[in-house]
């Protein structure tokens, strides 16, 4: 097992109410901590169900003994909102976890419910809604707002509270292409600023390829996990589970059909365009 | 997408808009009642001038103002009418079966146009400088003793913030749903009563639906966000009363005296 | 037939402080069959010139002929149904439209509306049924049981029972698994090699390079470029320029520096084919 993991779980199944089987079955993993990992897999393959166990919206199946361990605390009826105070989700339809009446009261939403007092949150909340850009927008309403901007509001609320893990859920699944890269783009700086480890759930290849870390699920199961490198460069499992393999590594897949040889090890879109720039210039 | 304005809050940033939401809701509803304290055309006038300027202390224009009475036009005018006809007393100038025009049948007429009209005035001057979620803050604050008989006003108070919130990103789905299904044919506009009411079900079911699922989100979201039932939650968002607000009480309370020294005992 | 807008501009509540120009002076005239793309950055029009084609909003000014009707400042709203069934559109996340009882009855919604007899309506919520992919088994069981991805595939199923000559679309695989997302591409791909016409308003240009062979690019409510993919991709400055994005394939074969194309890739297809011939010179 990885040496410090912020998230341990062991042996966990759910299975939602009214149904037969389970979303998820007997699943182990860990998250390294200050790491980046994606969590791929077809919609239904217990994605989203996993970060819901997470953070104690679910509670998992009574067998196997199930243990869910968040930042060396155990996840119990007693020490849930603690676990909620090292954990901030962003969900993945912006209107639908925006609370507050204006960006501020949203961001500030989060300190209301920990009765933190109204002076330290004066300070706190232009702090966070100034990390995410957002500071012309202070007092704007929801609708008034894209839906990358709430978003970053969102953020803002998780901020504030100084998590140690942020967790997207698809949460740039309804955003389009510039909302998307700006979502990532604040919290990769977040993640380096305070060093979060973060959880990405995501369809979107590219923003699975930011990851340093892949976890990958089908049918309630876990079925790969390991650096990305790694994962991408297995391009027949991903295709047989239908899901998408980054662009270089299609072109890799297709340059070897037609007769071309790329070593092995060349598996990023760096590393296979230095090694087809060479192999031009040297012909 | 649209920047609708709910309510008929209209921006501003005059006197009245400075004044804190609590003292206008009480001195609105305090109105109400004070009225009923003139009882003779000094006091009607006196009451007409404080109000008409209240209304000019908005800086609004006055189709503002109209707006706001013209719906109500002719059940005040219709009222004042009963008066007319119904009352009798004083000097009698007109008769027939049961319709009579008095003199106090006439002073009548014109005390209830007049009552009338300035509420409405005052409360216009209300919802019209004060934001929705003004006014809701206000009422919780109004409604704070329930707490003692164990009325949950903090809940109420937040689920009337969150329903604000979404009221325009409702009627932005409704729009949206309206749009999707009349490019499937549907019509909302044509028909008689039966077909219009049968017209509605593909409105409305989608936009259950849609609240429902905004509800069951929204819960997960404010849940994982650390909302617990008995917590004892701070608040960001506060009300201070400020210089303006005297003002407003003094104003008032210069018209009560006003209108106590000039009523007819 | 063909689609033509002539000078078409839209101005959003006009006369009020939220006055807005939707569109402006936009020209075009579209051969009917074709795979149409629409793209440009959000807020350049693009919704707003999709809700002009079935009249949800009818031109400030200037003048459109689609579908063998013509639409005006003045055309009211009352008889709108005969272009409406000749001219579909969908909204993103369209599975929000869905209401009836049963998924087979929410296909037939449209086809109802549009004067098609009860058992004829039935008939074609069946084909559709099928032909988006779904399974028999879902037929008579509510909507609002399945999964996302199948809501999804009803309300497709549901504008495509009336067979609509032009079928307009707006980012309808937005939020689907890639598998779900192929299926549905290829479905539109097949509807308009059938020889109806296909328009997709989209952010996806791998989507536009794999599909359409006609493009509209909006900029801030005007027609900044109509021009085949080909055309379109091929000025990268220009796609800079004005804040749009390129297909994966010519982005990078913009990396392969010491690489000539004969002409920018646009598919991974063509950027192998180029790859190849670069390296067996």
């Amino acid at each position: 097992m990885a040496k410090d993991s912020i998230i341990k779980i062991r042996n966990v199944s759910f299975t939602y109410p009214d149904t037969t089987s389970p979303a998820i079955n007997n699943i182990s993993f860990d998250i390294k901590r200050g790491s980046w990992t994606s969590i791929i897999g077809h919609n239904g393959s217990g994605k989203s169900t996993i970060i819901r166990l997470i953070n104690g919206l679910l509670v998992p199946d009574n067998k196997n003994s199930p243990y869910i361990e968040v930042d060396g605390t155990e996840l119990t009826d007693k020490t849930v909102w603690n676990i909620r105070d090292k954990v901030g989700i962003v969900f993945q339809n912006p209107d639908n976890q925006f609370v507050g009446a204006t960006v501020a009261d949203d961001v500030a939403f989060g300190l209301e419910n920990r009765g933190v007092p109204r002076s330290k949150m004066l300070k706190i909340v232009p702090e966070a809604i100034k990390a995410v850009g957002m500071d012309d927008y202070t007092n704007a309403e929801p609708s008034n707002l894209s839906g990358g901007q709430k978003q970053r509001v969102a953020i803002a609320g998780i901020l504030a509270i100084q998590p140690k893990i942020i967790i997207l859920d698809e949460a740039t699944s309804m955003l389009d292409p510039s909302g998307r890269s700006k979502i990532l783009q604040i919290v990769h700086q977040m993640k380096k600023k305070d060093n979060l480890t973060v959880v990405s759930i995501t369809h979107d290849i590219d923003e699975a390829n930011l990851a340093d870390q892949i976890i990958v699920m089908n049918n309630g199961g876990l079925v790969d996990q390991g650096n990305t490198k790694e994962i991408f460069s297995k391009v027949k499992l991903l295709k047989s589970l239908g899901l998408d393999v980054p662009f270089a590594s299609q072109v890799k897949e297709k340059l070897l059909q037609s007769g071309i040889s790329i070593p092995k090890e060349i598996n990023s879109e760096k590393e296979l365009i230095n090694y087809l720039c060479q192999s031009n210039s040297k012909k | 997408m649209s920047k609708i304005l709910i309510g008929r809050y209209v921006p501003g940033n005059s006197l009245v808009y400075k004044m804190d939401p609590r003292g206008k809701l009480l001195v609105t509803i305090l109105f109400i009642f004070i009225i009923f304290l003139a009882n003779n055309w000094v006091t009607y006038a006196i009451i007409t001038i404080f109000s008409f300027l209240a209304v000019a202390a908005t800086k609004l224009k006055a189709k503002v103002f109209w707006d706001g009475v013209k719906p109500l036009i002719w059940l005040i005018l219709f009222t004042s009418v009963l008066q007319l006809f119904f009352t009798t007393g004083g000097q009698i100038y007109w008769n027939w079966i049961i319709f009579t025009i008095s003199s106090y049948g006439i002073t009548n007429a014109i005390y209830i146009f007049i009552r009338f009209t300035l509420i409405i005035l005052i409360s216009t001057v209300m919802t019209v400088t004060t934001m929705p979620l003004e006014i809701a803050d206000a009422m919780e604050w109004i409604l704070t003793p329930l707490k003692y008989v164990k009325v949950p006003i903090d809940k109420i108070a937040l689920v009337m913030s969150i329903a604000l919130r979404f009221v325009p990103t409702l009627f932005d789905e409704t729009l949206k749903i309206m749009n999707a299904q009349r490019s499937r044919g549907a019509d909302f506009n044509n028909g008689g009563l039966i077909k219009r009411a049968k017209a509605i079900t593909p409105l409305l079911v989608p936009l259950f639906i849609n609240s429902l699922e905004t509800a069951v989100d929204l819960s997960t979201a404010m849940e994982s966000r650390g909302y617990r039932d008995g917590a004892n939650r701070t608040r960001y968002r506060i009300l201070k009363w400020s210089k303006y607000d005297l003002y407003e009480l003094a104003y008032f309370i210069i018209l009560v005296l006003l209108l106590l020294v000039f009523r007819t005992k | 037939m063909s689609i033509k807008f002539e000078k078409v501009s839209y101005t959003y509540f006009p006369g009020s402080p939220l006055e807005k120009k939707g569109l402006d002076n936009v020209s075009f005239k579209i051969k009917e069959g074709q795979f149409i793309a629409i793209i440009g950055h959000t807020g350049s029009g693009k919704s707003t010139l999709m809700q002009h084609f079935n009249a949800l909003l009818k031109p400030s000014k200037g003048r459109i002929e689609i579908a063998g009707q013509t639409i005006l400042p003045t055309t009211s709203n009352k008889n709108l149904k005969e272009l409406r069934k000749h001219v579909s559109l969908v909204f993103q996340f369209p599975e929000a439209q869905l209401f009836e009882n049963t998924v087979l009855d929410d296909i037939a919604f449209g086809p109802k509306n549009f004067g098609y007899s009860e058992q004829k309506a039935k008939e074609k919520a069946w084909t559709w049924l099928t032909r988006v992919g779904l399974p028999k088994s879902v037929a008579n069981r509510s909507p609002f049981d399945l999964s996302g991805g199948q809501m999804r595939q009803v309300a497709i199923a549901g504008v495509m029972a009336y067979e609509p000559d032009i079928l307009c679309l707006d980012e309808p695989a937005a939020g689907l698994d890639p598998r779900a997302r192929k299926q549905m591409m290829g479905l539109f791909s097949k509807y308009q090699q059938e020889g109806h016409t296909v328009i997709l308003v989209t952010h996806n240009m791998d989507d536009v390079a794999n599909y359409a062979n006609d493009v509209l690019v909006m900029e801030s409510g005007k027609l900044i470029k109509h021009a085949r993919p080909a055309e379109v991709f091929k000025d990268r400055p220009w796609l800079k320029e004005h804040y749009l994005e390129e297909p994966k394939a010519s982005l990078f074969a913009s990396k392969l520096t010491n690489f000539t194309f004969s002409n920018t890739p646009l598919t991974i297809k063509e950027l192998v084919k180029g790859i190849e011939n670069n390296l067996k010179e």
